[in-house]
């Protein structure tokens, strides 16, 4: 029995070792015979229909500059789009352009699938065009590189129901204590104080406490990975006792902890409760409602007037495969030209995404109004992180430890503990 | 003995051909099932992340295994794993005889039309049945907390799948729901097996129809009762679709099973030598179960 | 007058039978419902207005032709493929013998115990260094290679209570093996074939967690992976996916209803006589 046996392990390590052919090596595109007829592929985060007529538009403006390049979207269902593009780099045969978050980009930058985009950035002053902070956003996290340019960000704000406040004679609140005052006050009204579900909500608003609550440059190095500040733990412990005790105290609604993150505008809807807090892509569902709402930026500073802190971050970013050949290259780079432009930021400003190009015509789009409503809410708060885009697994692990602490089964010096284990582990 | 003039039969000169038949579906069969197992094996003891290249660097012995055990997923996923394979194993088995002992000895009409219906949640996918009793747990909307409200017994009305408490064996029942039918079925065709001369005897012998289930039936299908709590045993070990569709192992890990921690490690992750790790701690321990009740049935 | 033990089976039988089909009951009314509706009158209420429309926006929104062909193709090469194989290597089994053979028995009833999330992730991989991993084959190659081991099992049982006589006398009369199968064989054990074909096509077109890891793209999903995304994307409107839900369980419970009697005969059979 001993020969298979033997047989059967030295298959096992040849075939191991052949998983690591195909990763980043194998399938180098061989430019010479792809000369005449190229191929384009990209990928994006975005699937809906207002995107994708995006998409669609720049190919067509694309494809007149280049006839001889077949155009491909591979964008598809939301959550899956991360996948694909690991997976396209893995089996050796990547996007050549690819738009997403954080998240999915840091693997690939890590390992080498990125181009540097430095000269191209420099060339063509992309990062004035841009509001401040835009391209260097995921850039921080690669020191002397710079593989990504942003675009569009997506805030978190808090929709407020104006008939409620107003009944209530509720102002629209500035610090974090006159915001759980609104909670307390709706609630002890017979209204929901702030309409919450199993996730995601209860995560960003740990979030948000969290940034605001230490220094920037900590939030930074901990967000890249690089330090964990004993301020920064106790912020976070801080945090997670503060939202029990709003859960304790019946803010939110009851048994929300089986609600579906996707029911909360239709709850915020039936009209019972105060507020929500949820992201801008979020807006048109809201207005389907017919509820007469407003929005705030979640206040988290504790005297008014200081500067406040929001979940807004860049919401995904542009990169060029490193495997790209320089056709391929040139139109990635075409492309974000196009992007970089009044007609498309306000074309992104009509499926709901804020557009971080400095937009110089005031041409009123459909979704003008709220759009400026959101604009103007946020105008004073600063961009903020969602601190759970650090590393991939550590969103999951985020979110159950909190429901864990929500739950009263651990203190959040608990939480904290576990979530800096994994935050600390080398994976 | 049948076998052994059925062996000196068909021990002729066939030289290479036996292997015409056998090999191109186990060679199959070798490349997708067994290589992959020693491939896993292999990768358990790297700290490869699927996406950067695989090299000496990666191993790191069995840090992936020690890491493993101490983290609340598997733990809880372990516990989790064996609570479907106690409860949620037994369940079904003594429901399933008792549905078909009624079913095969009453004397009621309709016997197939019962039989086809308790059979329908096999037919289901994972998916359908997910959204269905999403739609029965849901704690606004749905069908379980109205009807407890209707009934007067609001108090009851929690968010099933929401506490860490209740997650579990909300999805425990859907479990149970789904499986009783299969056992149903092979315990009607096993109990009609039985020997109605043996049935006879105890009758004269003076047995009454309990009796004579508890000393005949029971013993009699011993062997079927075993093939089903072996495969019923397997199929609490692999748990996945349920709680990927429904909790995703929350709330907090209170619904992890560790085929829901291989997947979130390996493909969320990206710590595939680490989901590589427990995947191997899974084999090992349906490998175990296995063993245990083979060597019960060969007992016989 | 009825005894008491036939009232007692019937009040049992009834209750079990009620809660088994309860929950697809009452998919099968909020199908018909709007979301109004339902958030309005509660989850138990008779619907006041029948929605009808809801299949059909599910048909058009959950691209349904395209996942059933997907199925369809999946399901019935996998089929093909099980039982080519896995009557190969039964009459093997049964009636040869060779070095290896008891290395092959232990392999198939190993196959039986090794679990689908064991294998996967290096499958994955493999699939993917091999480029394979934008089509469907991964698909049905996996699943023809982990359902041989039980149709293995189950031929096995039934071709042991073949007498050998019939294979004797042929093979005195000089016929080829192939021909020994295929006009012998066969013929006798097309009643386990139908009954695996039954097994194998509602494993196979009900999966999920193989086919969610090895297929990716919107254009080659099949009906589970198909209504997952569905739900995904609706997971707020429950009429909607309760139709979509429903239209999808359809063929499954439309081949169950007319091939009954063999998918009762072959998993009894595999598990009475083995």
């Amino acid at each position: 029995m001993k020969k298979p046996l033997l047989i059967l392990t030295a298959l096992g390590l040849c075939s191991a070792m052949m998983l690591s052919g195909c990763s980043g090596k194998a399938g180098t595109t061989s430019t010479n015979i792809t000369q005449v007829k190229t191929t384009f592929r990209f990928i994006t985060a975005n699937s809906d229909a207002g995107s994708n007529k995006i998409f669609a538009e720049a190919v067509a403006t694309l494809q007149k500059k280049y006839p001889n390049v077949t155009f491909t979207n591979d964008s598809s269902a939301s959550g899956t789009y991360n996948d694909k593009i690991k997976l396209a780099s893995v089996s050796g045969n990547p996007y050549n352009m690819i738009y997403t978050d954080d998240l999915g980009l840091a693997p690939l930058a890590e390992n080498n699938d990125l181009l540097d985009l430095t000269p191209y950035i420099k060339k063509y002053n992309w990062i004035n065009k841009q509001l401040p902070g835009t391209t260097n956003f995921y850039n921080q996290r690669y020191p002397n590189h710079e593989y990504t340019v942003g675009m569009n960000s997506a805030p978190l704000v808090v929709f407020y129901n104006k008939t409620i406040f107003k009944k209530l004679g509720l102002q629209v609140p500035t610090t974090l204590a006159q915001f759980e005052n609104c909670m307390k006050v709706a609630s002890a009204n017979g209204y929901i104080g702030l309409e919450d579900a199993a996730q995601p909500q209860n995560l960003w608003l740990l979030e948000s406490l969290v940034q605001n609550a230490v220094p920037l440059q900590d939030v930074i190095n901990w967000y890249y990975l690089k330090s964990a500040s004993p301020a920064f733990a106790t912020a976070y412990e801080n945090a997670g006792t503060l939202i029990k005790s709003w859960s304790d105290a019946g803010y939110f609604r009851k048994n929300y902890q089986g609600v579906n993150y996707g029911e909360t505008p239709q709850l915020f809807g039936q009209g019972k409760s105060a507020m929500s807090f949820d992201g801008n892509w979020n807006l048109s569902t809201y207005q389907t409602t017919g509820v007469n709402f407003g929005m705030f930026p979640l206040p988290c500073n504790t005297t008014a007037g200081a500067p406040n802190y929001i979940i807004n971050p860049v919401n995904a970013a542009w990169a060029i495969s490193s495997k790209a050949n320089p056709t391929q290259v040139a139109i990635g780079v075409d492309l974000i030209n196009l992007m970089m432009s009044n007609s498309y930021a306000a074309q992104w400003e009509t499926t709901g995404a804020l557009p971080t190009y400095k937009m110089t015509s005031t041409a009123p789009t459909a979704n003008q109004q709220t759009v400026d409503q959101l604009t103007a809410a946020i105008k004073k708060s600063k961009f903020g992180f969602y601190l759970d885009n650090a590393k991939p697994g550590i969103l999951d692990l985020m979110t159950k430890e909190l429901q864990i602490v929500l739950a009263g089964q651990e203190t959040s010096k608990q939480m904290w503990n576990n979530v800096n284990a994994f935050w600390s582990q080398n994976y | 003995m049948k076998d052994r003039s059925k062996k000196q039969q068909i021990h002729g000169n066939y030289k290479s051909l036996p292997y015409a038949f056998v090999l191109p579906g186990m060679i199959l069969f070798v490349l997708i099932v067994v290589l992959p197992v020693i491939q896993t094996f292999v990768l358990s003891l790297t700290d490869w992340d699927g996406i950067s290249p695989l090299n000496l660097h990666s191993f790191v012995g069995f840090s992936n295994y020690t890491q493993a055990f101490t983290t609340p997923q598997l733990l809880t996923g372990l516990k989790n794993n064996i609570l479907f394979a106690i409860v949620g194993v037994s369940i079904p088995i003594i429901l399933g005889l008792a549905q078909a002992s009624v079913i095969v000895n009453s004397k009621i009409k309709f016997k197939n039309l019962f039989q086809i219906i308790l059979f329908l949640p096999q037919l289901l996918s994972s998916i359908v049945m997910s959204i269905m009793w999403l739609a029965i747990y849901d704690p606004v909307n749905g069908v379980l907390n109205n009807l407890l409200k209707m009934l007067g017994l609001g108090k009851m009305a929690v968010p099933w799948l929401g506490l860490s408490s209740t997650a579990i064996y909300a999805i425990l029942i859907i479990g149970v729901w789904g499986g009783c039918g299969f056992n149903t079925l092979i315990y009607c065709s096993a109990i009609r097996a039985v020997d109605p001369a043996m049935f006879e005897a105890a009758t004269i012998d003076g047995a009454g129809s309990l009796q004579k289930f508890w000393w005949i039936t029971i013993p009699t299908i011993r062997k079927t009762t075993t093939t089903l709590l072996l495969f019923s045993l397997i199929g609490a070990f692999n748990q996945f679709d349920l709680v990927y569709q429904m909790t995703q192992g929350g709330p907090g890990y209170s619904t992890y099973v560790i085929s829901y921690d291989i997947y979130e490690s390996a493909f969320v992750g990206n710590r595939v030598g680490f989901a590589c790790a427990v995947a191997i701690i899974l084999a090992g321990l349906i490998f175990l179960v296995s063993r245990v009740f083979l060597h019960f049935r060969e007992d016989e | 007058m009825k005894d008491k033990k036939t009232v007692f089976a019937y009040i049992f039988l009834i209750f079990s039978s009620f809660f088994t089909l309860f929950p697809l009951f009452f998919m099968l009314t909020v199908s018909f419902r709007s979301t109004a509706d339902l958030i309005q009158n509660g989850a138990l209420s008779w619907p006041k207005i029948w929605q009808f429309s809801n299949y059909t926006t599910a048909w058009q929104e959950a691209n349904f032709s395209g996942y059933f062909g997907n199925s369809v193709f999946i399901s019935t090469i996998s089929i093909l493929g099980v039982l080519f194989f896995a009557t190969l290597i039964s009459y093997g089994l049964a009636y040869f013998n060779f070095r290896g053979k008891k290395l092959v028995n232990s392999l198939i009833l190993l196959g039986l115990i090794v679990p689908m999330q064991v294998i996967i992730i290096p499958l994955f991989f493999n699939y993917s260094a091999i480029g394979l991993l934008g089509t469907r084959v991964p698909v049905f190659i996996t699943q023809i290679a982990v359902n041989i081991p039980f149709s293995v099992f189950l031929l096995r049982g039934f071709i042991k209570d073949i007498p050998y006589s019939i294979v004797e006398s042929a093979r005195m009369d000089g016929a080829k093996e192939f021909t020994v199968l295929w006009r012998i064989i066969v013929p006798i054990i097309i009643p386990v074939l139908v009954s695996l074909t039954v097994l194998i096509f509602m494993w196979t077109w009900n999966d999920f967690f193989t086919t969610n890891i090895l297929i990716n793209s919107d254009s080659l999903k099949t009906l589970p992976l198909g209504l997952s995304a569905f739900q995904t994307a609706h997971n707020t409107n429950i009429p909607l996916t309760s139709a979509a839900s429903t239209m999808m369980m359809m063929p499954i419970l439309i081949v169950y209803f007319i091939f009954q009697k063999q998918m009762i005969a072959g998993m009894t059979l595999g598990a009475v006589k083995e």
